[in-house]
């Protein structure tokens, strides 16, 4: 899958991860949560890579129409974008979310201070759909 | 979907919106390059990011889709040649022309979700494709070759198209890319000479390139699922399989690790 940014920038993500179902804490209050051991797994992830790979969450939500970010989201995801910059600075992270039919992806890539939108997602395979 | 396009409706109900989406690149506006772009305006793509260097000679006229006596004489570069018969067909739409060598100005490559490959030897085609591997973009492959044979015997026309599809097969797994092809180019690096080349063969592959491109994107024919190794037989008008296919079945690519996407970075040791 390829991200595109409007200054040219592109993130490529090449595998996905999941989550085992033990990491995740039962919140009545949203969808799903996952608890501290596989936010830092995640971030161990991010640090044996060496610089070299970043992280995206991903999760879904399952409304068949163009998604936002939920008020869960925007409180959480952007503290969990920031650790995983914590431990690799020189790698973009950010989150993706997916619905049935569309796709939001924001990105905070080196150097940067703020999550900023990918205006163009590329689900690079048979077929090659664009997301825009 | 728009009167336009309404003989193409079959491509699905949001066809249009999906090659309107699309960023194509085509590498290379000779002979099969010119055909593919014609033919990508004619579908409706609107953006566009293309690369040639050369201006169009004499000796182009026999196959160079849009050029003209008047061009050959005002010495036009190619690539103005394919805006304009870009812009004739879609006055909207959006050209990143690059009239130099790909690999002196290779970052407009990476904004292109599709890439058509039209160039000259084997070892440009491997360079090509690292750079589409490396940035995830699919790239089709088009070439056709005049070949001699014995005395007496006609010459034979073959050629080939290429799906390259990062995370599968590559040029090298499929055998058209091999160490034996690039070593024999580069010993004749430098040889002058002129190879021979003809509108129809070009117009066959760059048909069945644009054909394997719109199928990739809108899916409609929902078959296609693995890279495309296409041989073209000039000789008896064909176009098969290539033979090579039935032994890879299963295969996988071991020459482009999916970890080794994005830009080369030094690594400490």
């Amino acid at each position: 899958m390829t991200g595109t940014i409007a200054d040219g920038a592109a993130v490529l993500l090449t595998s996905y991860w999941p989550v085992p179902d033990d990491l995740y804490i039962n919140d009545p209050d949203v969808g799903a949560r996952i608890n501290g051991v596989a936010i830092r797994n995640a971030m161990q992830d991010v640090l044996d890579g060496g610089g070299r790979y970043g992280l995206l969450h991903v999760h879904m939500h399952l409304r068949k129409d163009r998604t936002g970010m939920s008020r869960t989201d925007m409180a959480e995801i952007p503290k969990l974008v920031q650790s995983f910059r914590n431990v690799g600075a020189k790698a973009a992270h950010g989150l993706l979310i997916l619905t049935p039919d569309h796709a939001l992806s924001l990105a905070l890539l080196p150097g940067t201070d703020s999550l900023q939108q990918v205006n163009k997602i590329i689900i690079v395979g048979y077929p090659t759909e664009i997301l825009k | 979907m728009s009167e336009r396009t309404s003989r193409q409706s079959f491509l699905g109900p949001n066809s249009d919106h999906i090659i309107q989406s699309a960023t194509v690149g085509v590498v290379g506006l000779g002979g099969g390059g010119s055909h593919v772009v014609q033919q990508l305006a004619h579908i409706g793509f609107q953006n566009y990011v293309i690369y040639d260097h050369d201006v169009i000679e004499d000796s182009n006229l026999n196959r160079l889709i849009g050029g003209t006596v008047a061009d050959v004489k005002e010495k036009l570069l190619k690539i103005r040649i394919a805006e304009r018969v870009i812009k004739g067909l879609q006055p909207t739409a959006s050209v990143k022309a690059v009239p130099s060598r790909w690999q002196d100005d290779h970052l407009p490559l990476r904004t292109c979700d599709i890439l058509f490959g039209c160039v000259d030897g084997f070892a440009e085609r491997r360079e090509l494709e690292i750079v589409a591997r490396r940035y995830l973009i699919p790239l089709i492959d088009i070439g056709m070759d005049v070949q001699p044979t014995v005395e007496g015997q006609p010459p034979r026309i073959g050629g080939q198209v290429i799906l390259s599809m990062p995370g599968d097969l590559c040029m090298a797994c499929l055998g058209f890319l091999n160490e034996k092809t690039l070593a024999k180019e580069a010993a004749r690096y430098g040889a002058v000479g002129s190879k021979p080349q003809v509108v129809w063969p070009n117009g066959v592959l760059a048909s069945t390139a644009v054909g394997i491109a719109v199928d990739l994107l809108t899916d409609w024919t929902r078959s296609l699922r693995r890279s495309v190794y296409l041989s073209y037989d000039g000789n008896s008008h064909t176009m098969q399989p290539h033979v090579r296919l039935q032994f890879l079945k299963g295969a996988t690519c071991s020459h482009f690790p999916l970890e080794n996407v994005g830009d080369p970075v030094f690594k400490a040791l």
